[in-house]
């Protein structure tokens, strides 16, 4: 693996070290998604529930995270911790929750009910796309 | 009752993983040894870091230490570290310990996929740590 995941801060909140954690062990298990770094993204992920937000910026060879809401990133996702910590754990179909499973359904079902906030869902569907492969355990 | 932390909490600690059914389900296919760190508070009734440690294998805990040196405690695939007050509010269920990693209250060290692969099993064990009748050492009477 050459990419790397930096953190942008001497001391990253819990949840930046848990998605760098996810980001950085699945650039391990699997390099050919660093060309899901190729094209610059940013990111806001927020936990209300815990009061903990962080911000992903994708660079060639480069995941950046940052704690806090910095900026207007492409893609701002808001939702509590469990809902958060469960997207990782959901099939993806060309990187989207695939709807054909129970757990892709819930995700659908939790957008709908506005659990699940995704702003830029619509205008960037591949950059959430980019992000579900960089954050997936499946 | 069980002093927490101590060599007798984590005995009971051990029984009550082996004779869970919902953990065993849960953990069916996780093979890995886990280390608890309880972080010294000394005014608290913890002068220093206490590590005890679990081998952790398809649903049942195979063996335990408490108290083993740091160095051998590193060498565990996976380690959870805290100080003693906020283990405390975990097994008073007051912490969620996912919320609490989130919060980087807990810190964890390991294989991220794996433990979020786990989830279920990590909150089972947590579960399980509630269900120990407990007398906190800063509570202790006397």
């Amino acid at each position: 693996m050459t990419a790397t995941v930096e953190y942008g801060i001497e001391e990253p909140n819990g949840l930046a070290m848990m998605l760098g954690g996810l980001i950085q062990a699945n650039l391990a298990a699997h390099p050919e998604r660093e060309l899901l770094l190729a094209k610059r993204a940013t990111y806001g992920i927020e936990a209300p529930d815990v009061n903990v937000a962080v911000s992903i910026r994708l660079t060639p060879g480069t995941v950046t995270i940052r704690n806090g809401l910095v900026g207007r990133p492409d893609l701002s996702i808001r939702t509590n911790s469990d809902n958060l910590l469960g997207l990782s754990s959901v099939p993806l179909k060309f990187g989207l929750p695939d709807a054909m499973t129970k757990e892709g359904r819930e995700v659908n079902r939790k957008l709908l009910k506005g659990e699940l906030k995704v702003k830029g869902l619509l205008r960037h569907p591949g950059k959430l796309a980019r992000l579900n492969k960089l954050l997936t355990v499946l | 009752m069980p002093e927490f932390p101590s060599p007798e909490w984590l005995e009971v600690y051990v029984e009550r993983i082996n004779q869970s059914p919902e953990y065993k389900e849960a953990a069916a296919t996780w093979e890995g040894d886990v280390a608890y760190v309880f972080e010294a508070e000394p005014d608290r009734g913890v002068p220093e870091d206490l590590w005890a440690w679990l081998d952790l294998w398809h649903g049942q805990c195979r063996d335990s230490k408490y108290g083993l040196p740091p160095e051998e405690g590193e060498k565990s695939k996976f380690i959870i570290r805290a100080p003693y007050s906020r283990w405390k509010e975990v097994i008073k269920k007051e912490l969620d310990p996912v919320k609490g990693m989130m919060q980087g209250k807990l810190k964890l060290k390991g294989d991220l996929p794996t433990i979020v692969r786990y989830v279920k099993a990590a909150n089972e064990l947590v579960n399980l740590a509630a269900t120990v009748p407990t007398e906190f050492v800063d509570e202790k009477a006397g």
